[in-house]
Order: C-alpha cells, then structure tokens, then sequence
C-alpha cells in the first residue's frame, strides 16, 4: 500500500482583537498582551457581558472586489489573502471555511423579516447558507475549484485542518486553504451570554478562581499542501501537519464527558496518526477557554493521552489572550502552535494567579518560555461534544 | 486500501418515510409536493413544497426529547432507521467503531429563528436560553452522536446543497484508509418560513415569473425549483466487515469526485464535468459504464441546461444513450438531504432494475446521449449509477455507487 501523502502548512494569515496579519497577533501573543475591551460594534447596554475581543479599525485589504462581504467574510477574507501569498496557491487549490455562524452578523435583518418583526424585505439571507460565503470568497482569492464548509461549533478550525488533511491524504487535493472566520454579532452574543460561559472577570485559563471565557472574532487561515508538491513547487514549508482526529464525546450537549474522553480520544487519535509517542509531543495548545469545567477536563484529558510527558511540557491557552475566537479559534491556535514551533517561543497563559490543585500542569503562567518545540500537540472542543485535534511537528522531520 | 459498501438505508422524505415507503412512493411515481399549511404563503408567490407529512420524531426515537428543531428530528430518525436497517442500532457496545458525518445547508434555521424572534421582541436578557444550542448548524449532528453512541470520527458539513454530498466523501474515504470501520452518512434539511422566504424572495423557486407552479426537471417549461425538506442516512461500512457480519450490502461506493465552478459567475458546467470525471476515474471505471446518472436537476432551467449540458460533454465519447432522471420532482430539492437521498434512490435501482422517472416530465428538452425519460419509470438491470449533486453556487459532488 502506497504511504499516505505527508502534508506542509505553506501559508497563515490572520485577523485578530490585535490586528490584521498573523506578526500582529504572535508578537501580542509573546507580549503577553489582552485583545478583550469595551464592546462598539453594537449596543451592550442591555447584555450582562460587555467585553469581548472585537475587532476594531479593521479595513478591507487593497483589491478586495466584493463589497457585498459580510463583517465575518471580510475577516476570512483578509486573513485567506494573507495565507496564499505564497507560490502554493493556484486557482485549483480548495477550499474548506469553518464557521459556528457564517453570515448570521449579516442576516439579522432578513430574520427579523422573517419572524414578523419587519416589513420591507432585507438583504442578508444569503449570509445563512454558508456555502455562499464559500463561493464569495472562491470569488475573491481566484479560487476554481472544490470548496466547503464545516461548522461544528468551537472546533471549527482545529475541524477543518482535519478535513483539509483527509482531502490531501486521499489524492481528492494537492493544496487545501482552511479559513476558520466568525464574528460577533447580537445572534451569538446573547445566545452564549444566556449559556452561562462568560464571566465578568478575566479570562483566567486554569487558575482556580477561573470562572468563564469571553467570545471574539477574527478570523485564521492555514494553507496546506501536499508535501511532495509543496517542495517541488518551492513553497514555504512552515511545519508539518503529521496528525489529526475528529470525535463527538456523546454524552452532553454543554458539558465535557467525565475525565475529557473525547478529547482524550482525539489527542490519542492524532498521535496515532502521526505515528508518533506522548514522549515526542514539546508542548500543547490547550482549547483553555476557561470555564470551570472545560480546564479540568481538559487537564485531565491532557494527563490521559500523554502520561508522565504532560507534566513535562508548557501547555498553553492562547484563549487567555485572544478570548475565544469561535470559528476562527483553531486556527488561530493552529497558526500559533506553527510559530512556537519555528521561533522556539511558547506564549503565556495570561491572568494566572492562584493554582488549582485540579489544573497541575505548567500552563506558562503569564511570561512566554523560549522552549526548543518541533512537535506540538493543539486541542479544540465545541458545543455539542464535538473534539477535534492536530498534531504540527517542525518541517523536515523523518 | 478498504472498499465501502452501503449496508444501510434510512430515508425521511415527503414521499415516504423508511426505504420501504421511499421505494414504493417512487416507484408508484408519487410526487410528496403539496400546498405548504404550516405558515402563511401568501407572501411569498409560491404555495408549494414537498412536506414531510405527519412526522412524530417519538416514531422513530425512544428516548425522550423535550424540545427538537425538526431539521433535528428528521436527522436521528433517519440515522435510527438506517441503523435498524444495517443491525447497527448499537454500534459501540457491539464493539464497532463508528462515526457520524452530517451535511446540513440551513442546520437548525428554525429555532434560531425562534431564539432571534425573542431577542427582537423582548430583548437579549428574555431569550430562552435552552433554545441556543439548539440552533447551531452542528445540533443535528452533535444530537445524533449523543442518541446512537457515535464517538468516532466526526463532521458537520454546511456546504449548501452538496452538504450531503461532503459528508458521503469524508466518511468513505475514512474508511477507504481503515480510519473507521463504520460511518452514518447523513443529510438533513427542513422547511421553514426564513427558508421559504429566501429563496422565494430571491426568484428562485416556481413558478417565477409565472405560470404554472410546478417543479419539472428537464422540462422545457421547467420554471423553478420546488423545496422539500427531510433526511437520509446511509450505513457506510468497510466491505470485509459488513460481509463478515453477513449483513444485506446495497452496493458499493466506488468513487466520488468534487469540484466547483469559478466564483466569477462562472457556469457550473465545467466543474460538473470534473466531478462526475474525476469520481468515474476514481472508481476504475468508464463513462461508458454507466448505466444511469441519477441527475441533481430541480427544476431551474438554467442549472438543468447546466447538468445536462455537463452530461452530454462527459458521455461523448462513450457512445449510446443513458438513461437519466431527477427525483426532486418526487421528493423536491431536499438541499442537505439531496445527495444522501439520491444515494438511497440509486440503491433501489441496483437492487430492482427499476428507475424512477422525472415527474412532470412533457416536453423534454433535447438532447443526444441523455435519455430523458418521464413520468414513467424505467426498468434497466444497473451494475454503475452516477449520482449528482450541484449546489447554484456553483460546487459539484458526485458519486459512482456500484452493485455488489
């Protein structure tokens, strides 16, 4: 049996509470810095939450040509231009979005028509189906070819690498650029407001007064090609993505399975993958939304799929910083967990004060670490029990 | 790599629920469009769709639900029947891995709708919470897992109409490289007034700019699509262990291939003819095999003449005729469900040699190597069906299911 296609990260782009551009959000990362202010894209006089890692003084690139482009879009967007300024994009490359709520920022007012609520009849109900946000963003980057969309909540991203690598891993793509994008809108907003996963304070991944996330947009985009093509082609082969799993945990809608199984299992899934041990993983890009539940399950989880080795390395929530990008979140960590690799830097847990004897790793409490890292292991896990994970390992290893 | 076979059919259409009804509704050339009566139309220029009738999701599903988005509802009764259908009902504590891929355009629209209703109305601290994680694209899928014990691998594709169409790929080509043993392939998409509304705002739907409402795929006076709404889910398992198991086997999936047209109003005929190209090279066989092309057609006659046109150009070279037909004029464009419902449609014909028709088929339009045949069915043993699935974006998938 033919071995299967290896798989180089050849592009990244981002668009951030930092910025556009993926050295905005490293260097805020590495500084240690929070994205989470005020919100102004709409009025929270009536939310309990009034933070949020927004996005602010964004502009559409030059030469963007659709200015139909919803707010989430035009993030994807900027963030997609960004990764395939590389020589490995062509018009045949496909491409695969991850969203939790695609265009909804732009079709509040078709749903409101819709439910009775308004008489002229508005704009915006493309923004629902998410495949047209696919096709205008096709449309934008030259694209020709297959595209998609996944959307499984807060997995999304981490999701759609994993799609991207089955595509390349069954000869179905030569290039696949994954584009997880999402932004706030008062949809979302009250709708995870009323989910009880935000807090007041800060984000405090793994400390032991943590007492919930705060939600953000953006938008992260990870180009991956298929090894052979990606040299002959002379792209940048930034890492390599080695392993990947996708699972549901079955058991609760809101709530980790007891002991984090299912990501567990995605974790263990992805070394399986890679074929590679818990003693090769340097480091670990925790999901660390959080919330009380989610980091020590998650902990354990860690604990579960690495052995004595997770006590060995730095586990850091990016989260902490950036706030919960939804969408755009694993790639986002994706895009992180490739610079930690090649600059030999591990970002900070922000807002880390007290221990929780439940979350005893070393989370890299508030100070980046230069650590040597060539194989990272990142972690997401969504609403509704679904997991996904990815293992990147430092380009040109055997 | 493993061959995929299909060893479980779960259709939830407006034509029937349950293969057994499906086969039968199609095969009596029974069309399930009818005038919608659960919100008001009148708004809206069209009257129609094909409704799932008389759905209790307690038919299907045991265990208790306090609330479901229908899209919801028809996903796990579907996957459940499909289950049954296979002798899968439990397939971790029959030791099996499984997995679930599902592929919805519109998720739970629905209940959004009612979560955003209330937000609008009374204001973001009045909204019913335990409405919102039933509104997320993924609550299908997340809520089917959870109902058959699914924990293998797992995806939701929200990909417009080729949703289904993703969710069949990624799930055989997990099993194709001995990732998983067993996947439930599902589509699922359900009628609602936001839906409705969109589409028929948009011109997209019968009759148009007038006429006839009706839904008749390459007719000359096809005019518009017609929704419909429901679920199918098919058992997708690796070949040695269905047989193994000794368990009925439907056929086999031996190719499928994707693409799309470019974004600059490109017509889709081009990347309709890579897919169906590329899924008949992967499946190691030629067009001059097929033996019918279940067709995505709905009813526009520009993405008919689009289908059709891709059609002719990939069947050039083999020569003859194929007989080709659109169930959407039986079951209306189900979106999500499309490509998995055909799928199920496609297992029928290689189990009974007979092909359902394209209703309201009078004019046909013309064509040379495609025979357009309607409103009566066909009888031709079938060893390779081509099925397609094409989204108006512009994105095609489609799939080569051989017998066994």
């Amino acid at each position: 049996m033919k071995a299967a296609p290896r798989i180089a990260v050849t592009g990244m782009g981002a668009v951030s509470p930092f910025g556009a551009g993926a050295d905005k959000l490293w260097e805020a990362l590495c500084s240690g810095r929070s994205g989470i202010r005020d919100i102004t894209c709409f009025d929270t006089s009536e939310y309990k939450f009034k933070r949020a890692g927004e996005v602010t003084g964004f502009e559409l690139p030059d030469g963007v040509k659709n200015s139909g482009l919803s707010r989430a879009e035009s993030f994807g967007v900027t963030a997609a231009l960004e990764a395939r300024n590389g020589r490995g994009s062509g018009e045949d490359t496909a491409l695969v979005l991850a969203t939790n709520f695609g265009g909804i920022d732009a079709a509040g007012d078709f749903l409101a028509y819709a439910c009775g609520e308004k008489d002229d009849i508005p704009e915006g109900f493309d923004g629902l189906n998410f495949q047209s946000c696919a096709d205008r963003m096709a449309s934008e980057l030259g694209f020709r070819g297959h595209r998609s969309v996944v959307s499984l909540s807060c997995a999304s991203g981490t999701a759609a690498l994993a799609t991207a690598a089955e595509m390349i891993a069954s000869g179905k793509a030569k290039a696949v650029l994954t584009v997880g994008f999402d932004a706030l809108s008062r949809f979302a907003w009250s709708g995870l407001s009323s989910l009880r996963t935000m807090t007041r304070d800060e984000i405090r991944p793994f400390d032991a007064d943590r007492s919930g996330t705060l939600f953000s947009e953006g938008a992260g985009a990870v180009l991956v090609e298929d090894m052979e093509s990606a040299v002959t082609k002379g792209s940048d082969i930034m890492a390599e993505l080695a392993g990947w799993a996708t699972g549901n945990n079955a058991y609760h809608m809101t709530a980790p399975a007891r002991e984090g199984e299912g990501s567990r299992l995605v974790m263990t899934g992805a070394l399986e993958k890679a074929g590679i041990s818990a003693g090769e993983i340097d480091h670990v890009n925790a999901h660390g939304t959080g919330t009380r539940p989610n980091d020590v399950t998650e902990t354990q989880a860690v604990k579960a799929a690495l052995g004595p080795r997770a006590y060995q390395i730095p586990v850091t929530s990016v989260k902490s910083m950036t706030g919960h990008m939804m969408g755009a979140a694993g790639s986002v960590e994706a895009i992180a967990s490739v610079m930690s690799i090649n600059t030999g830097i591990v970002p900070p847990t922000i807002n880390y004060r007290k221990k929780d004897p439940e979350c005893d790793l070393d989370y890299v409490p508030n100070l980046y670490r230069k650590v040597e890292v060539n194989t990272v292991l990142s972690n997401s896990a969504g609403i509704g029990g679904c997991n996904a994970a990815v293992v990147l390992r430092k380009a040109g290893s055997p | 790599m493993s061959r995929v076979v299909i060893t479980g059919l779960g259709p939830i259409s407006a034509v029937g629920a349950g293969k057994e009804n499906f086969f039968k509704g199609l095969g009596e050339w029974h069309s399930g469009i009818t005038e919608i009566d659960s919100f008001d139309t009148v708004p809206y220029g069209s009257r129609l769709a094909a409704v799932v009738g008389d759905f209790r999701v307690e038919d299907f599903v045991k265990s208790p639900k306090t609330y479901l988005d229908r899209c919801t509802a028809f996903a796990l009764a579907s996957a459940g029947l499909a289950a049954a259908d296979a002798g899968l009902k439990a397939p971790e504590a029959a030791g099996v891995s499984a997995g679930l891929a599902v592929g919805t355009a519109f998720g739970s629209l629905e209940t959004a709708g009612l979560f955003f209703r209330d937000l609008v109305r009374k204001g973001p601290r009045l909204v019913k919470p335990f409405l919102f994680p039933h509104a997320y694209s993924n609550t299908s899928a997340s809520l089917t897992a959870m109902e058959y014990g699914l924990k293998g691998p797992h995806m939701n594709f929200a990909s417009g109409a080729v949703s289904g169409g993703h969710a069949l790929s990624w799930s055989a080509d997990l099993i194709s490289r001995g990732r998983v043993t067993v996947m439930f392939a599902a589509g699922c998409d359900s009628l609602n007034e936001i839906l409705f509304a969109g589409y028929a705002l948009s011109g997209r739907l019968s009759p148009g700019s007038g006429g006839e409402e009706i839904c008749a795929p390459f007719d000359r006076n096809a005019n518009g699509m017609i929704l419909g709404e429901g679920a199918a889910t098919v058992i997708l398992e690796e070949r040695q262990h269905a047989l193994r198991r000794k368990t009925h086997l439907y056929g086999e999936i031996r190719g499928v291939g994707m693409s799309g047209a470019a974004g600059n109003g490109e017509l889709p005929e081009r990347a309709i003819v890579e897919a169906m190209q590329s899924a008949v090279e992967r499946s190691g066989i030629s067009a001059s095999d097929i033996d019918y092309i279940c067709a995505s057609a709905p009813g526009c006659p520009s993405a008919d003449a689009a289908e059709a046109g891709a059609m002719e150009s990939f069947l050039a070279e083999a020569g003859g005729r194929v007989p080709v037909s659109s169930i959407k004029a039986a079951v209306g464009e189900t979106l999500g469900a499309s490509a998995l419902m055909q799928v199920c449609a496609a297992a029928g014909v290689l189990e009974t040699g007979r092909v359902p028709p394209s209703l309201n088929l009078k004019n046909p339009v013309e064509t040379d190597s495609l025979e357009l045949f309607g409103p009566k069915e066909l009888e031709k043993p079938a060893r390779n069906v081509l099925i397609n699935c094409v989204d108006e974006g512009g994105s095609a998938v489609c799939i080569v299911m051989g017998a066994v």
